[in-house]
């Protein structure tokens, strides 16, 4: 009896295990349907409730959740469905439209870059969410795999925070297949070498004016990713031995690459390394916490050099709290600031503000300025169609279009939005893709420093301040 | 080493073996799973199914041949690596380069990065075999660090392609069904090969190295031969997972292709399904792909008025799940597993 008892009860068990694993696979996979995402009005931000799939247009944004790039391009894309949204939609041929906005983890800011979790997160954006256009993008490696999945299903894609050449060399050189591809963020990596240099190429002039000809040697400290090779080359180059600097000649003490995986030890190492190599200015070429420690060592140790370039986390407001204060006197780049870069900058910046309650990262500043000039394709073609309709009218934002008529192109936050029509690569140069040189000072704040008109043109913009040196740098470069 | 009278009479008598084995419940049980495995591409045709699920199954039939690997070198052979992606990346860049550059067909290209991973496996076995224990796990370690850098340098990227590595590569067939087969086959064909490896003299002998390795050389077994010869046959799976690896992506890179993480994975998934089992490994690596897929799809949870997103908090839930599984099954899940459905089946069929 207690045999069949038994046996009643293992029938029961492998059968409620079969029928429960085979229904569950069923729904969750099988079923016409399944595994496909339903579109609502909660992913319209600012849209009426109760629309259907059919009048949603489907944004993916790819990029690291829960990291500043990839909450930065979610951030700024949900601004913009928002306002376009509250703002009654978009109209295709009589048809009222609301803007969609979802995105998934592709991890790529993890040092330990696993490129199938952003295979799988375009994938998932792509099949289950059916998204028509595709935003994001940030770690180079990362995004150079998963952008074949936009291309592959004829998506229109904006990288909105990698700046390696190769991705708009790609549109170039294989038009037919990467057509598809755009950069509104940030410019490229040359461009980004080119306007450190011509900035501190003033700055350096600038301060030896001031202190006897006492900055002659420059160090550089960079992630050793792909994102900074360009970059690098074009410092290398400009503050080489044979680079247009004859006054300056050989100027590049110090050339640290470091692991994106490194530790405060090894931060420290690399600091003292710089202090040794006798450097003036110090170029950081940094996206992830490297910046913080960097910071940090200066404020400690005082070195007799001045930070100034690329730190992506020294562009949040949240940095000053991060390092305690001791990012002060750092001088870094970032896209936006509360300067009239174009009209619609400090409107965009206190907008972002008042709905995340922090500073906008380059990738959020990119990823608005991408949806917009989507939807201002859309609504200029009234239609949806990737190629050739979107992709010919999203190429006539030329430099020489939008110089001549200005009015007839989507106001970006950035600087204005040219393109160049056969690489689909961001314009650089003011007032095109530029960036602002911001340096932190007392009391958390962050002063935009003139950029004596090497990279913009300091009389045109609001709110420049004026440069702040750390005392101990005064003493050394007056005694 | 290869005795051909005992390989033909095992052919002779192979459908009765099988005959034998479907019987067994360990058996029925793998061709249960694999006839599952099989019509799984028929079961539905929607385009989520068939390019994000079915995708996740091909990419844990990849980890599966690289973990088995990775079991045979360390499970079986005692030989502990902890750079095992040295063969997974090398194949792969390989690969990436014969398609990329050299325009050789995709098989030619998978057929020559293995080969290489062998050689690969020789070149870093002779002299890493002298090392024992943790030193040889360093070393592996450190081997695979010293390649992750020199592919990572600007100054070899003309010939490494630097941190960017090649992209924009062909995938392994037209469609995601197809891909699915071949992968599908060729992890069969590992396992098969792997197990009976494990299962021959030449395994017996690798476990008499694992288990006293001063026993097997004094009773005149040549250890370092076949030391070499398992560092070999390893490599040579985990090069052929590379090459796969690097068409299911598309793309190679250093990070990518050569990471520690990837060394970690296959000693996790190994580990997970249970050590020197092989089969374990199959197991380990569908867990591990699945469970992850798993969270990232339930999402959003709401209870009350808290919300958990799954997703975002995926690699702390997942290793909750790991600490929980490695503290009561410390062997791995595949013989609790086993044991547990077996006790169920007796009991199904009263005995």
């Amino acid at each position: 009896m207690e045999k069949l008892a038994k046996r009643i009860i293992a029938i029961v068990i492998i059968a409620g295990l079969g029928v429960g694993g085979g229904l569950g696979a069923w729904f969750l996979f099988l079923a016409p349907g399944a595994g496909e995402y339903s579109w609502s009005s909660k992913d319209c931000p600012g849209a009426p409730s109760g629309i259907s799939s059919d009048q949603i247009i489907k944004f993916g944004i790819t990029g690291d959740v829960g990291e500043i790039t990839g909450d930065g391009a979610w951030e700024g894309c949900y601004l913009a469905a928002k306002e376009i949204n509250e703002a009654g939609g978009i109209k295709i041929n009589d048809t009222t439209y609301y803007i969609g906005v979802t995105r998934e983890d592709s991890d790529e800011a993890n040092p330990n870059l696993v490129t199938s979790r952003g295979i799988a997160a375009a994938e998932r954006l792509v099949y289950n969410k059916k998204v028509q256009f595709g935003i994001g993008g940030f770690r180079s490696e990362a995004l150079l795999a998963y952008q074949e999945v936009f291309m592959d299903n004829e998506i229109i894609f904006i990288n909105t925070g990698a700046a390696t050449d190769v991705f708009c060399e790609n549109v170039r050189s294989w038009y037919t297949r990467y057509k598809y591809f755009w950069r509104s963020m940030p410019i490229n990596s040359s461009s980004l070498g080119e306007q450190i240099f011509n900035y501190l190429f003033r700055l350096i002039y600038v301060l030896n004016a001031t202190y006897s000809g006492e900055i002659a040697n420059v160090g550089i400290i960079y992630e050793d990713l792909t994102w900074t090779e360009d970059l690098v080359t074009g410092i290398e180059y400009y503050f080489g031995p044979y680079g247009p600097l004859p006054a300056y000649r050989n100027m590049l003490t110090a050339n640290i690459p470091y692991d994106v995986t490194l530790t405060a030890a090894d931060m420290l190492t690399h600091v003292n390394t710089l202090m040794a190599a006798d450097c003036d200015i110090v170029i950081p070429i940094i996206s992830a916490q490297g910046g913080l420690m960097l910071m940090q060592h200066y404020a400690t140790l005082q070195p007799n050099f001045l930070v100034v370039g690329i730190d992506v986390q020294s562009q949040l407001d949240t940095f000053w709290t991060q390092t305690n204060g001791d990012c002060i006197y750092e001088i870094q780049m970032q896209s936006i600031h509360v300067t009239n870069k174009t009209p619609t900058t400090i409107p965009f910046w206190n907008a972002f503000r008042a709905e995340w309650g922090h500073d906008p990262l380059y990738t959020a500043s990119g990823s608005y300025d991408a949806l917009n000039f989507i939807v201002w394709a859309i609504n200029e073609t009234q239609s949806l169609q990737a190629y050739p309709t979107l992709t010919q009218k999203m190429e006539t934002a030329t430099k020489a279009n939008i110089l001549a008529n200005p009015e007839l192109f989507p106001s970006s936050v950035g600087g204005l939005g040219a393109y160049w029509p056969t690489t689909h690569d961001l314009v650089a140069g003011y007032p095109f893709g530029f960036t602002l040189f911001c340096q932190w000072q007392a009391n958390a704040t962050k002063v935009i420093m003139p950029s004596y008109n090497s990279v913009y043109i300091d009389s045109q913009l609001s709110n420049i301040g004026t440069l702040i040196l750390p005392p101990w740098l005064i003493t050394d470069w007056t005694t | 080493m290869l005795n051909l009278k005992i390989v033909k009479e095992k052919m002779n008598e192979f459908p009765s073996y099988l005959k034998s084995w479907v019987k067994t419940f360990t058996g029925s049980l793998t061709i249960f799973c694999l006839l599952i495995l099989f019509v799984m591409p028929f079961l539905s045709a929607n385009q989520s199914f068939t390019h994000v699920f079915l995708r996740q199954f091909s990419l844990a039939m990849i980890f599966a041949i690289f973990a088995a690997s990775w079991d045979l070198l360390t499970g079986i052979s005692g030989q502990i690596s902890f750079g095992h992606a040295i063969f997974f990346g090398i194949s792969g860049y390989i690969c990436a380069y014969l398609i990329k550059y050299q325009s050789f067909p995709i098989w030619i290209s998978i057929i020559i990065s293995t080969v290489v991973a062998v050689f690969f496996g020789l070149a870093i076995g002779f002299p890493l075999l002298r090392l024992k224990g943790p030193y040889l796990a360093l070393g592996t370690l450190a081997m695979s660090l010293i390649l992750l850098k020199l592919f990572l340098m600007g100054s070899l990227a003309d010939w490494l392609f630097g941190s960017e590595g090649i992209s924009a590569l062909p995938g392994l067939a037209a469609t995601p069904v197809i891909e699915y087969f071949i992968l599908f086959i060729f992890m069969i064909l590992t396992f098969v090969i792997l197990i009976q490896i494990s299962k021959s003299k030449f395994g017996t002998i690798l476990k008499s190295i694992r288990d006293d390795e001063v026993g097997s050389d004094a009773s005149g077994i040549n250890t370092t031969k076949y030391k070499i010869y398992a560092f070999m046959l390893s490599s040579f799976f985990a090069g052929l997972a590379g090459g796969f690896y690097a068409l299911y992506i598309g793309a190679v890179n250093p990070t990518g292709n050569f990471g520690t993480v990837l060394s970690f994975f296959a000693i996790l998934m190994a580990s997970l399904g249970g050590l020197a089992t092989i089969s374990g490994a199959a197991l380990g690596a569908f867990f591990f792909i699945f469970l992850e897929y798993a969270l990232i799809e339930i999402g959003v949870v709401e209870i009350g008025n808290l919300a958990i997103d799954f997703g975002l908090y995926k690699f702390a839930i997942f290793a909750v799940i790991l600490i929980v599984i490695i503290r009561f099954a410390e062997h791995g899940i595949l013989k609790p597993l086993l044991e547990r459905l077996k006790d169920l089946w007796d009991l199904l069929l009263g005995r």
